[in-house]
């Protein structure tokens, strides 16, 4: 079976999975509540979620869903966390929020259903398009998908309501948006296989805070960003700036709040009820001991699930790729020059260089890389086929960041599928002479997909 | 005033204003790539992002006294092991506010007896000497009198640059890092190089004759120059006098008291000379480019900031309170156990 379909009948699948789980941890925790009520906005609102991923999936254009709704996602993860750190804080005793009227739950449950479905679903709609696009196999895959999607929304329920509401018990709110944000992080990607889940970019966002933070900081020491200072204070630096340093500092500014949560929570004084006495006052101190353990279960679930899911490989594939920025460069009487070595670069180095030049406007962004033979590739930061959302590098390959296919480095030049598409550049001892005109006609093709329509017989 | 105070004082307020800034901060970088640019800039020059971070400081400041009496209260030793980290903490990010809203900065290229004078400053210093940071690296190849260097990949930046400056009184050795305090301002280098001698002679006249700051180093890099009036391009780099090979590695000897030059002239779209050349230089076009000993440059960076010093402090005091507060809390942990 084709991996592109096994790629649509998984996104269809994670979907599913993540509505049922949602809808069976909700459905317990009101039953626990004693608010049952409330799930009536809930359906009501993820009724219009399939709408609004049907206008997404026939009106929206791909450029959308990449500018728009993938940092939507995101952003949604972001309100929901925020939300239950607020709500958690407040279980601990910190009074931040005044009490919420009743008339404003059911429309709270309502946009906010939307809000937290509406997202992915447009954006796996708007993928599994691109998908039978891109393969040209549009029926297998939008059936693979709505199988996907169809049947474990049609089965779990049904089986998950035999279980009655036991989750209910572990759930206050800032437990549950804790869940809701769990769920998303873990599955909110938009881009099947390439980007399952919102880690990678998640990571990406707070290493940038990170990175701006610390290269903030060191420009107000005045340490210089440039490799002038002794060998020793350079590799201090360096610290600072590699990507292992980030990776903690993330993972600790993510979970701190919950461990400071938990250790609030084992601080509260217990609350028995005044006159009590005895057996009666420990016995009611018990009851309450147990339920914050068991509040604090889902909270160290998602401290568990967060730091597993952070050092195990597949979910931060795109963030272990190397992907420099690119350099800005010019063109000079309608050429492009850049020096093989200076200062701050050694194009034959073996390792991935970008640059950009402004077109009309636009950023177009071509690569240049050794490769064994010892020759320089010149290639446009986009293939053939995909999205031109550009190459990374990882081992002996560049790796097309949009559907994570790795290239040998051997093939680069090579034109066709996947790889990087070559451009037409004068590669002399010195430097690497490319016609603006080059650039602008193969960055046209992509834009216009006129390099799909060559690969069609 | 009393009210606002005790809210002001209250962790409820301080919150609010950590989250707020999350908030603002997660938005802003969800939409606009240079997230934390903008917020240092609005830091620098927004009245209104100014005021919020003065408020937080003040909330900070106040839970933070509030917190220490209940610490001091409940036990003398627990507060010392608590106290240095948030205290530290709050002294970083007074002194990042101040860096962001009072720093003046400028930075200047100079050589040797040229003078540097910030626009805040009302006495210029001048620039005795500049070692650019050659020393301890010479070649051993054992030729006498000029400077040479063997370089391979890696071996140039191993050695910090440096510049004396001076007033009338003093002297001041300045290097990359840290920066050095003269008069109230601080003085480091960015960046240095070389800048060759250059001689423009029509015939047996010298049309044009002084030092181009070029970024020649490490030897190989590339750089270009045009001279005023002329209608040449020149593209020079720094040649090698050999290339020493061991093995797959390959070093330089190069002469930075008289190098030698890879240069193209340029002339609209012809070429009028591409090749090496020494100090005798080149002709073209009844003209003749030469070169003498080259100058030495660096790119002084200056800044008048009240606030680096308060950084300095804060980091001090977050380095020493993070393992106290870590003693604290395994204390705290043995003691539930």
């Amino acid at each position: 079976m084709s991996l592109f379909i096994i790629e649509a009948a998984a996104v269809g699948l994670k979907e599913a999975l993540k509505a049922v789980a949602v809808w069976y941890v909700f459905w317990s925790f009101l039953a626990e509540k004693n608010r049952p009520g409330l799930m009536a906005p809930f359906y009501a609102g993820a009724l219009i979620v399939p709408l609004i991923s049907a206008a997404a999936f026939f009106f929206l254009p791909p450029v959308f869903a990449r500018g728009f709704i993938s940092p939507l996602t995101g952003y949604v993860f972001f309100v929901f966390f925020a939300g239950s750190i607020v709500w958690l804080f407040q279980s601990a005793g910190l009074r931040l929020l005044p009490a919420i009227g009743e008339g404003l739950l059911r429309p709270a449950v309502f946009l906010l259903t939307i809000a937290y479905f509406a997202p992915d679903a447009a954006g796996s709609a708007m993928f599994t398009r691109g998908l039978s696009e891109m393969k040209e196999m549009a029926l297998p895959v939008y059936l693979s998908a709505g199988a996907g999607l169809l049947l474990p929304l049609a089965l779990l329920p049904p089986a998950l309501k035999r279980l009655r509401a036991q989750a209910g018990r572990y759930f206050d709110t800032g437990q549950f948006l804790l869940f809701l944000s769990l769920v998303k992080l873990l599955g909110g990607g938009i881009k099947g296989f390439a980007e399952f889940s919102l880690i990678p970019s998640v990571e990406r966002g707070v290493m940038k805070f990170v990175h701006d933070f610390v290269h903030q900081t060191f420009v107000f020491l005045l340490v210089p960003d440039h490799p002038v200072l002794r060998t020793s204070a350079w590799n201090f630096v360096g610290i600072f700036f590699g990507s292992n340093f980030a990776r903690w500092v993330v993972l600790i500014l993510l979970l701190a709040p919950f461990f400071a949560f938990i250790l609030m929570s084992l601080r509260l004084p217990l609350e028995v009820p005044a006159d009590s006495t005895g057996a009666a006052m420990r016995k009611a101190g018990a009851a309450i001991r147990r339920n914050r353990l068991r509040k604090a279960v889902p909270v160290l679930f998602f401290i568990l699930a967060v730091s597993v899911s952070w050092f195990s490989g597949k979910g931060r594939e795109a963030s272990r790729l190397y992907n420099p920025a690119p350099k800005p460069v010019v063109s000079d009487k309608g050429i492009v020059v850049i020096p093989l070595s200076d200062p701050t670069m050694d194009l034959m180095d073996g390792r991935l260089h970008k640059f950009s030049l402004l077109l009309e406007g636009e950023s177009v962004v071509f690569i240049a890389l050794r490769k064994p033979d010892g020759r320089l590739a010149v290639c446009l930061d986009a293939c053939e086929i995909c999205a031109p959302e550009g190459y990374g590098q990882t081992g002996g390959n560049v790796v097309c960041i949009y559907c994570m296919t790795p290239i040998p480095v051997e093939t680069l030049g090579e034109k066709g599928g996947c790889n990087p598409i070559p451009l037409a550049a004068s590669v002399s001892e010195r430097d690497i002479r490319i016609a603006e005109a080059e650039l602008a006609l193969r960055w046209r093709d992509v834009k216009s997909g006129k390099t799909k329509e060559e690969i069609r017989p | 005033m009393k009210t606002f105070m005790r809210f002001l004082s209250s962790p409820v307020c301080f919150f609010y204003l950590v989250g707020g800034w999350v908030a603002y901060y997660v938005t802003t970088a969800t939409w606009h790539d240079e997230a934390f640019a903008l917020f240092v800039e609005g830091l620098d020059k927004n009245p209104l992002i100014q005021a919020l971070f003065v408020v937080f400081l003040l909330s900070g400041l106040c839970n933070l006294i509030r917190a220490s009496i209940a610490w001091y209260r409940k036990s003398p030793f627990g507060f010392l092991l608590r106290v240095f980290l948030p205290a530290g903490a709050l002294v970083f990010m007074l002194g990042f506010f101040m860096s962001a809203s009072l720093r003046q900065s400028e930075r200047t290229l100079v050589g040797e007896d040229m003078e540097v004078q910030s626009r805040w400053q009302k006495e210029a210093l001048t620039v005795r000497s500049v070692d650019a940071a050659f020393g301890g690296a010479l070649d051993s190849v054992g030729e006498p009198g000029a400077l040479k260097y063997l370089y391979s990949a890696g071996a140039y930046f191993s050695h910090e640059p440096k510049a004396v400056l001076a007033d009338d009184g003093e002297s001041f050795e300045v290097g990359a890092f840290p920066p050095k305090r003269i008069k109230g301002t601080y003085y480091h280098i960015l960046n240095f190089g070389l800048a060759p001698g250059i001689r423009l002679s029509r015939g047996e006249d010298v049309v044009l004759e002084d030092y181009m700051a070029l970024q020649l180093l490490p030897p190989g890099a590339e750089d270009r120059f045009e001279l005023p009036l002329y209608p040449y391009k020149f593209v020079a780099r720094l040649a090698p006098l050999r290339v020493i090979s061991k093995g797959r590695t390959e070093a330089g000897v190069y002469d930075f008291k008289s190098p030698n030059y890879a240069l193209t002239v340029i002339k609209g779209e012809e070429v009028l000379f591409d090749g090496e050349t020494g100090a005798e230089g080149v002709s073209f076009d009844g003209m003749r480019l030469s070169f003498f000993e080259p100058a030495h440059w660096v790119l002084l960076e200056t800044a008048k900031d009240p606030g680096l010093a308060v950084i300095v402090f804060g980091l001090a005091l977050m380095a020493a309170g993070a393992p106290l507060r870590a003693i604290h809390l395994l204390l705290w942990a043995f003691k539930r156990a």
